[in-house]
C-alpha cells in the first residue's frame, strides 16, 4: 500500500477529539464540578484557541506536553535540542494560555535520562511521567522536582486502545483501583490520576463508561479533587527534605 | 547518543519502599488527591 499521505484516517480520528469528543468530556467533568489539568502540547494550543478558552474559563491548569503529538523527547536528541524542546513547549503554552505551565507531562512518556534535570532547570515544579508509585515523591534534581505518579494502568488509551480491554472493564478498573487506594489511604494518603484522551473516550459509545466511573468516585467523601500543581505545592511543603 | 543505563539506574531516582515512609497527609484530612488529566 505504501505510505498514506495525508493519513486521513488517523488524523481525522484524533481530530474528532478536538471537534466533538472534548465537549462530551467537559460535560462529564462539569457534571461533577471537576477541575482538570490539561496536558497541552504547543501545536494544539496554537491551533485551537477556542478550546484553550473553554479550559481556561473552567479554571483548568495547563501543563506543558511537548511540541506536538509527533515529537517526543528521546535519548537520541542532544542536550541542547532537549532543552530547546522543553523551552519552546513551555513558552508556547504560556503565550497561548496566558498561564505559564509549572508542570510537565511527556509526550508518550518520552524522556531521556536527563529530562528531569532539564525540567527542574527550566523552572518547572512537577513531572507526571513515571508509574512507579501511588504517592508523589521528590526527584533528586536541583531544585527537587515533584514526581506525580502517572498511573497508566487505568489510562483510557493505554487500557482500552493499546491493550484492547473492553470498556466495561475500563470502568471497573478505574472504580476498583480507586476503592483499593481509598481503603489503603487510611494510613497514608494517596494520589489518583485519571488520564483522559477526548479522541478516544469522547466517542458516544465510550463516554458513558467514564460517566459511570465518575459517578462512583463522586460517592466518596474525603477526596481532594484538585490540579497537579496544587498537589505539587502540597508536596513541596510536606515532602521537602525527603529527596535523599 | 546518551549512554543507556540498566533499568531504573537513574541519577534522579531513589528507591523508597512504601512501608518505610512516614505517613503522607493531605489538606483537611483527605485520603485521596484526585486529579483528572485531559490530553490536548
Amino acid at each position: 500500500m505504501g505510505d498514506l499521505y495525508p493519513n486521513t484516517r488517523a488524523h481525522t480520528l484524533f481530530e474528532y477529539g478536538n471537534r466533538v469528543g472534548i465537549f462530551r468530556v467537559l460535560q462529564a467533568l462539569d457534571r461533577h464540578n471537576l477541575v482538570a489539568t490539561v496536558a497541552a502540547n504547543a501545536d494544539a494550543c496554537e491551533r485551537y484557541p477556542f478550546l484553550v478558552d473553554e479550559f481556561a474559563r473552567r479554571g483548568y491548569e495547563f501543563a506543558a506536553h511537548g511540541k506536538s503529538a509527533a515529537n517526543m523527547i528521546t535519548s537520541r536528541m542532544n542536550e541542547q535540542d532537549q532543552r530547546a524542546h522543553i523551552a519552546r513547549s513551555v513558552e508556547t503554552v504560556a503565550r497561548a494560555t496566558g498561564q505559564r505551565p509549572r508542570g510537565w507531562v511527556s509526550q508518550d512518556y518520552g524522556e531521556s535520562t536527563r529530562t528531569p534535570a532539564h525540567l527542574a532547570e527550566a523552572g518547572l515544579t512537577y513531572v507526571a511521567d513515571w508509574g512507579n508509585d501511588d504517592q508523589p515523591y521528590l526527584l533528586r534534581t536541583t531544585p527537587p522536582l515533584v514526581c506525580i505518579p502517572n498511573q497508566a494502568d487505568w489510562d483510557d488509551v493505554q487500557l482500552s486502545w493499546h491493550r484492547q480491554i473492553a470498556l466495561p472493564a475500563y470502568r471497573d478498573t478505574v472504580c476498583e483501583a480507586f476503592d483499593v487506594l481509598y481503603e489503603e489511604a487510611e494510613r497514608s494518603s494517596v494520589f489518583f490520576g485519571l488520564h483522559l484522551h477526548p479522541w478516544f473516550i469522547g466517542w458516544p459509545h465510550r463516554i458513558g463508561y467514564l460517566e459511570a466511573a465518575l459517578e462512583k468516585i463522586a460517592l466518596k467523601s474525603s477526596v481532594w479533587q484538585t490540579t497537579a500543581c496544587n498537589v505539587a505545592d502540597h508536596c513541596g511543603k510536606t515532602l521537602l527534605g525527603e529527596a535523599r | 547518543m546518551t549512554e543507556r543505563r540498566r533499568g531504573i539506574d537513574h541519577e534522579h531516582y531513589w528507591h523508597s519502599p512504601k512501608p518505610s515512609r512516614d505517613a503522607w497527609r493531605l489538606p483537611n484530612g483527605a485520603r485521596v488527591a484526585f486529579c483528572v488529566f485531559v490530553y490536548f
